[in-house]
Parts: structure tokens; sequence; C-alpha cells
């Protein structure tokens, strides 16, 4: 059988969530550096063309 | 306006006190894409809150005089049911993010009108600034006439010629000394540096204050950034204006260093646009948190647009199956922006799938050769600092850099998708078991 109590502390636990607030994470817009010399590699090899990155590279 | 933090935690007002909201705290309609009327809170310290209407309602009636019993008979006039031991519980959930004024006039809560200290949050740390507030917003004055139609529409039509000019000649990487690897490198970083001046110009030209501009490592990887909080305020199609600016600044110094590569034939003009378009094309990606996330995050209203897109395949899932699948807080979403969520959340599980099976062979392969690799470039950037070379070892330990941060940041980034898988799997245990112990009582 139901309980009438609980019904209602559930609606106001409901009440309770929906009115609270919820939080907008900072808006932060990043942006990565990529490894360079490995976009280098890649475009001289997009363009059939040899690179000599510095040693150890 | 976002104001300053306050140095001590703000108290809930006395019981005996009617309650009052606190003065630095303030109010904007929030665009959540036409569902349900929400506003937004900003409180002192810069935070900022979705709120839902009667929630807004009730915090605008703190006056610090109406009692909540008075505060409740109207709002039951209003047609909303809330007694007045509700409404406190509700002020004090309010007042425990700062949003409820102290009982006491030689307490006050943060002062209004001081920008927000910023605070950042793993996986982005060892942040610094590289241009506080200050010079940002009044370089973003500066530089938003770039977004007056009358600017913007021939800017893209030579960033579009630039493009056909760079690709168009060959590229003789062959050819560039250690010095001129530094100088792409410098000329890359001022483009970055130009790109996050976007974003900050397009607030400026909707009425916002932008944050600083810094730089941190996003896991292990160098990154710079531009704080825009402030353009939750905003209709979603500025949101996304902001969103896209970035891009857009960033390929105007494209077409600068093109038009300067055509005019002087210098071939590290020419590369360092074509690492522009690399840089930009990573920012778009919509999968991880950087520009293009936010650009659909926003035209979805969906501000945690990952943690429901990622489920919704499994959700989908469930309910083909029969099985119990708890609903998930979609907004009202158009034929057109159903179809773009529906596709990004089935495309964005695949390649986040894809990318962990492509991280797993990267690194088992990296790894086993990370010790020779690594003993040899720093080796390399030694020699070249012994023989008296400081271009060649700014390369080369630039290079090294990124040997160590390139498998570091994907060793991270698995050991953290597998942390959230587990904690994902833990929570749905548990959740099942309760359930299962509560039919059992039931019963």
């Amino acid at each position: 059988m139901n309980n009438p109590s609980k019904g209602a502390g559930l609606a106001v636990e409901r009440l309770l969530a929906d009115l609270s607030p919820e939080e907008l994470e900072p808006r932060l817009e990043l942006q990565v550096f990529v490894d360079p010399m490995a976009t280098l590699v890649t475009a001289a090899n997009n363009n059939n063309n040899n690179i000599k990155p510095p040693e150890g590279g | 306006m976002s104001t300053a933090a306050a140095s001590a935690p703000i108290a809930a007002p006395a019981p005996s006190a009617p309650p009052r909201l606190a003065p630095s705290c303030s109010f904007h309609p929030y665009d959540n894409g036409g569902g349900a009327v929400e506003y937004l809170l900003a409180v002192g310290d810069g935070r900022q809150f979705k709120i839902p209407a009667l929630a807004h309602r009730l915090l605008t009636a703190l006056d610090g005089e109406t009692p909540l019993e008075r505060l409740s008979a109207d709002l039951r006039s209003e047609g909303f049911e809330i007694a007045p031991a509700e409404i406190e519980r509700v002020v004090g959930r309010y007042a425990a993010v700062g949003a409820i004024a102290r009982p006491t006039p030689d307490a006050p809560n943060a002062p209004s009108g001081t920008p927000a200290p910023f605070r950042s949050r793993f996986p982005l740390w060892a942040v610094g600034t590289l241009l506080p507030p200050r010079p940002v917003a009044a370089l973003a004055r500066a530089l938003r006439p770039l977004y007056r139609p009358a600017l913007a529409l021939p800017l893209l039509a030579l960033i579009a010629w630039s493009h056909a000019l760079v690709y168009s000649r060959e590229l003789r990487v062959a050819t560039l000394l250690p010095e001129s690897y530094l100088a792409i490198v410098a000329l890359v970083l001022g483009s970055m540096l130009f790109h996050e001046l976007g974003h900050a110009a397009a607030l400026s030209r909707f009425g916002g204050a932008p944050g600083g501009i810094g730089f941190g490592l996003y896991l292990l990887m160098p990154t710079f950034f531009a704080e825009v909080s402030q353009l939750w305020r905003f209709p979603r199609r500025r949101r996304m204006v902001v969103d896209l600016g970035g891009a857009y600044f960033q390929q105007i110094a494209f077409a600068a260093f093109a038009l300067a590569a055509a005019r002087t034939g210098r071939m590290e003009l020419l590369a360092a646009c074509r690492m522009i378009d690399v840089l930009v094309l990573v920012a778009l990606n919509p999968v991880f948190r950087f520009d293009g996330y936010w650009f659909l995050a926003d035209y979805l209203a969906m501000p945690k647009l990952h943690g429901i897109a990622l489920r919704y395949p499994l959700w989908r899932l469930r309910r083909r199956l029969g099985l119990p699948a708890p609903p998930l807080a979609l907004p009202p979403l158009g034929r057109l922006a159903r179809a773009v969520f529906v596709s990004y959340s089935f495309l964005a599980s695949a390649f986040l799938l894809f990318a962990f099976w492509l991280s797993y062979r990267y690194l088992t392969q990296a790894l086993t050769q990370f010790p020779a690799a690594a003993a040899r470039a720093w080796g390399a950037a030694g020699a070249a600092l012994a023989a008296g070379e400081p271009a060649l070892f700014a390369a080369r330990l630039l290079a090294a850099f990124f040997l160590v941060a390139v498998p570091a940041t994907v060793l991270l980034a698995v050991a953290l998708a597998l942390a959230a898988c587990g904690r994902w799997a833990g929570r749905a245990i548990s959740l099942r078991g309760a359930a299962l112990r509560g039919a059992r009582r039931s019963a």
C-alpha cells in the first residue's frame, strides 16, 4: 500500500531538486599547441617532399 | 557582471531574519533552446548557475523584510504550492552558493564590480596569465570591428583566396634551418594568441567583458585559452559566434602570413600557414572540449553535451531491448538539431572507441621505443648546447619535449578514460543493487 507521507516527502524532494541551481562551468576556449615538427613532416610528406627535422626530433 | 570571490564563506541567514538576496547577484535570461523559461544567476565570486523561473521568482522576492509565510502565500496565489519550510530549504541551497546576503551589515557579501579570479580545473593545469582581463578588454574593443559584416565578408574572401595561394605552392621544408623552425614556432604562437583575442573580441562585440588570456598544460600538451564565461548570458547564436571567433581570427593571421609569403617567398611563412590549418582543425574537432565542441553544445543548447551524448547510444540500446532506462535530460530539439545530436552521439562514441584502440597501438609502439628515442633526443639537444648553437639547441629541446609530452598525454588520457569507465560501472552496479533491494522490500 502507498504511504501518503512518503509520497509527499518524495514530491518535496523533487521540488527542491527542481529548484536547485545548476552550475555552468567556466567557459575557456582552449587551443592546444600540437607538435610542430610532426606537423611539418606531415605537411612535407603530403607535398611529396622531405624534411630533415632537427636531429632527435 | 562577474565579481570577486568573497574571502570568507557566506552564511545562511539567521532563522529569525527574513532572508535577503546578496547585492552582488545578478540575473540574466538564459537561452536553453526553447525549453521552460530559465535564468542565469551570477553570484559574487563569478560562478554562474542555471535556475528555473520559479527559483528566480522566489529569489527576487527575498528583500530581507518579507517573511517566508507571506512569500509562500504570494506564490500560492500565483499557482505554486510551496510551504515556508520548503522555501527555507531552497534558500539554504542558494545560501550555500553565495546568493543570500549575510544577516548583518558589518559582514558584507563579495564586493561587486571586480573581475572574478580564474580557477583552473584538471585536465588544465600549470596555468599562467599571458594577458590580464584589462588589456584583453582594451584589445578586444579595438579588434571587434573585424566582426562587422562590411569587413568580415571581404576578409572571408581573402582567407579563401590565401588558402588557394598557400596550397598551390610547394612546401620545401628541407631547406629550413633551425632558425627557420624557431621562426615558424614564433609565428604560430602569435597566431594562437590572436585566436584567443578573436574569442574575446566577439564577446566584447556583444557587450560582454572578456576575462584574461593564459596558457597552461592540457594533460601535458601546451595550451592557450581565453576566459569567456560571460557568454553563457547571451543567446545561443551569439555564443556560437564567440565559439568560432578564434578560428576566424587565426585564419586572418593565415591570410596575413600568406600575403607576406607571396611578397617575400619565405618558406617559414608558408610552413606557418600549414601549421595554422592543423591547429584550427584540431580546435574545431567537436569530440574534445575545444571550440568545435562548444559550438555544438551551444547549437544544441546542451551545456553538458558530452555527458548526454556519450550516454545516448547505450540508453537507446536499453530502450530497444526493453530494459529500464531513466530519461535523458534532452532539451526540445527540432528535426535538424535532433539529427545532429544523434549523429554526434554515435560518431563521437565511435571516434572515442577508435581513439582508444589507436592509443593502445600507439602506446605499445611508442613506449618500447621511448627510452632509446628520449636518450637520443636529449643527447642531441645537449650536443647542440655544447657546440654553442642556441637555435639548434632550442629546436631540439622543443622536439625532445614533444617526444615526452605526446605519449605521456596519451597515457594519461587512457588512464583517465579507464577511471571514468570504472566509476560509471561502479555507479551502475550500486544503482542496480539498490533497485533490486527496493523491489525485494516492496515484495
